[in-house]
């Protein structure tokens, strides 16, 4: 007990030598801090806050410990896999630092469990997410709260922070994101629920790598390394003393049906099983059956050529392969891929131009969409889909995480947030302004908010007793009574049209416009979540209606220069 | 569904269409039972005077993604039409919605509406879509266009 006061002493004199204020101690010991996500770069904040001293922290994550987490998120062990990170994170780092007070919430940030409220509590909010929706939902939610956002990425080698205070500085909305195809996929959509074509093609390409490739923890299939080929055949050679050299056609057949039926027929069951009471969607699942299977391994050898298989894959028109097509190539390569593998007797490694892998990770990726009713890839997309998959490195989220605590701590020492930087990890070493060397992290000064930016200038704050407005109180008072608008129409984001200005070419549907006449902004379900707001002048609004009991209605713009 | 830019974008093309759109045609968000989705359009193309087509309006759903105006929407008839660059389902085929060719998210509702009439008028038959109306106008331009005019007077034409 001595030595735990004694550590925690040490973190406080270390932060008042390192600020040169007590004051900075006192808050620090008093702020609470929200983190969203605690994965590769969230283990490493969660870590680095608790042993700046930081005692109210709470976790906001949504997913499961899986077995390609445990090499960088090292707050988990193996025993962990399956259970809720923000949940084992807590206990965790409650452990080693005692003095920490961690609460967690198992749920996705976007709920509108989380209202404005939740929010306002907080100092400050890192995110350390890995996906571009989630990032803009805590980007526009801490500009409703005008709470400071620390934003971090981190990619292969490259990483950033960025703090934002919208209205203040540049946000995360201000310049528009390229389409982000190199978007880390969570590994339950790759395992078990696949949305699009990429995540069967990304699928299919964990699957090369198991059964052939260096098997990396990062794998989201590692766990499946009992398929690995070269354990495949020990295996069979141990089992059966006469055929101790050749691994010959019958030990071919015998692994390609047994691949097969794991990865496309047993595993598709499971997956059917498990999630047959939470996904409706999931319960037509189109798992190929085992006549099918063995009608493929007896044909394939006759049918198919690396010639035509490289012609087809040069051709951009070439239709998709039909599920028995995807079959048959498959069972192809997966004998050809054999084949080289027993002649090389090393690890293949999987390469877009090379014909017989790229026909593997097609057919693989097809038969998986074809299952999970998603479109599937011709060859030639399928090449341009998978040259790009980026690692995840714990170097990287171990730098980005300790430059934004960091920087938080400077934030609480009293620096407005348009005084820090922005951080940025390169690979390559970039010149530092105002000094004559090059770094790998280089600071960049924070920018002003971009003029047309709706996050920065036009945020629309409502407050009011959700369960007794209507919401044509909320457009008639609110809208165009207090704030003097002309709403053309009101939207959320997934769509649903709250209002619209009446049509004149087309009679309004009569049953919307009278539903919310009457029906309160809670009947609808509207309050505590961002909607869109277009004046009937072309200038786009963001609101958030924020619920509190027996409060009037108020409107207020902010951040309106 | 959390990208506002699609979702702003779509409000703006509705508030562009309602101001000023081209005679005879119509563009808005689907009405299901009462509750409208933006991401979902219900629109009216004319048939061009002096067609084949001329006399008929065909409706067509638009769908879009998340991804718009970064890919362009899904248009399909409803019901499909007999034309060469209409697949059986309705959907339509053409390179402006096509984002590895001349798709650009500058293209607005209205332009796509326009060109889809366009294309009634004049199938492209480099890039067929339906069989059997690809095969007539190949072999007797004449024939396809005394059917397709039949089949408009019939179903769209009311006496």
């Amino acid at each position: 007990m001595d030595n735990e006061c004694q550590d925690k002493n040490n973190i406080y004199e270390g932060i008042q030598k390192c600020f040169g204020s007590l004051q900075v101690v006192e808050t620090v010991r008093q702020s609470k801090i929200l983190l969203v996500g605690v994965g590769g770069v969230g283990s490493e904040v969660l870590k680095n806050l608790a042993f700046s001293g930081f005692v109210n922290i709470h976790l906001v994550d949504l997913d499961t410990i899986s077995v390609s987490n445990l090499n960088r998120q090292f707050l988990f062990r193996s025993e962990d896999v399956g259970k809720w990170k923000a949940i084992v994170a807590k206990e965790r780092i409650e452990k080693l630092c005692p003095w920490s007070q961690v609460s967690a919430s198992v749920d996705n940030i976007r709920s509108r469990k989380f209202p404005l409220e939740f929010f306002k509590q907080f100092v400050a909010v890192i995110c350390a997410l890995d996906n571009h929706k989630a990032r803009l939902y805590v980007n526009e939610v801490c500009a409703f709260a005008q709470i400071p956002m620390f934003e971090t990425g981190s990619t292969g080698y490259q990483g950033q922070v960025i703090p934002i205070l919208a209205g203040s500085t540049e946000c995360y909305s201000c310049e528009p994101k390229p389409q982000q195809q190199n978007e880390q996929i969570p590994v339950c959509t790759i395992r078990h629920r696949p949305e699009t074509v990429e995540h069967c093609i990304v699928w299919a390409m964990y699957l090369f790598d198991v059964l052939f490739g260096n098997l990396e923890d990062s794998n989201p299939l590692s766990d499946e390394k009992d398929y690995k080929i070269s354990y495949l055949a020990s295996d069979s050679v141990s089992n059966s003393e006469t055929k101790k050299t050749d691994l010959d056609e019958d030990w071919e057949n015998m692994t390609c049906k047994r691949i097969f039926h794991k990865f496309f027929i047993e595993d598709l069951q499971s997956i059917q099983e498990l999630k047959k009471d939470t996904f409706l969607s999931l319960s037509t699942l189109k798992i190929p059956s085992k006549e099918q299977l063995n009608n493929c391994l007896l044909n394939v050898q006759q049918k198919y050529s690396i010639e035509e298989l490289k012609k087809e894959e040069q051709n951009p028109h070439q239709s998709v392969w039909t599920s028995e097509k995807a079959c048959e190539v498959f069972i192809f390569c997966l004998k050809q891929l054999l084949r080289k593998w027993k002649e090389s007797q090393s690890i293949l490694m999987f390469d877009e131009n090379d014909t017989i892998s790229l026909a593997f990770v097609t057919a693989a990726s097809t038969l998986r969409a074809e299952a999970f009713g998603i479109v599937p890839k011709n060859s030639f997309d399928v090449r341009g889909a998978a040259g790009r998959i980026i690692p995840a490195l714990s170097t990287t989220n171990a730098v980005i995480g300790g430059v934004v605590v960091f920087q938080l701590l400077r934030f609480l020492s009293g620096s407005p947030v348009k005084d820090l930087y922005n951080a940025r990890l390169s690979q390559v070493p970039r010149p530092r302004p105002r000094h004559q060397d090059e770094a790998i992290i280089s600071p960049e000064v924070i920018r002003s908010p971009v003029e047309e930016c709706i996050i920065c200038h036009r945020l629309i704050l409502v407050s009011c007793d959700a369960t007794k407005v209507t919401v044509m109180q909320f457009i008639e008072d609110g809208l165009k009574g207090q704030l003097k608008l002309d709403p053309f129409s009101v939207a959320t984001d997934s769509g649903f049209i709250i209002y619209e200005a009446e049509q004149d070419d087309q009679a309004i549907s009569t049953a919307s416009s009278s539903k919310i006449d009457t029906q309160t902004i809670a009947q609808l379900q509207l309050e505590e979540q961002p909607l869109s707001v277009l004046d009937d002048s072309g200038v786009n609004y963001r609101a958030w209606i924020k619920h509190q009991c027996d409060v009037a209605l108020t409107t207020e713009l902010i951040f309106r220069e | 569904m959390a990208n506002s830019l699609a979702l702003t974008r779509l409000q703006e093309e509705h508030r562009q269409f309602r101001k000023d759109h081209p005679h005879g045609f119509f563009a808005r968000p689907f009405d299901e039972d009462g509750k409208r989705n933006y991401f979902k359009w219900f629109c009216g193309i004319p048939g061009k005077k002096g067609t084949e087509w001329e006399g008929g309006t065909y409706h067509l759903i638009l769908e879009f993604s998340d991804d718009y105006p970064t890919k362009p929407p899904v248009c399909k008839f409803d019901p499909p039409l007999f034309h060469p660059n209409i697949f059986p389902s309705g959907t339509v085929c053409l390179s402006l919605l096509d984002p590895s060719k001349d798709w650009k998210p500058s293209v607005t509702i209205k332009s796509i509406l326009f060109a889809i009439q366009e294309l009634l008028a004049s199938p492209n038959l480099d890039d067929p879509a339906q069989a059997e109306p690809y095969k007539m106008m190949k072999e007797s331009p004449e024939e396809y266009r005394k059917t397709v005019r039949e089949m408009v007077r019939k179903s769209f034409i009311r006496h």
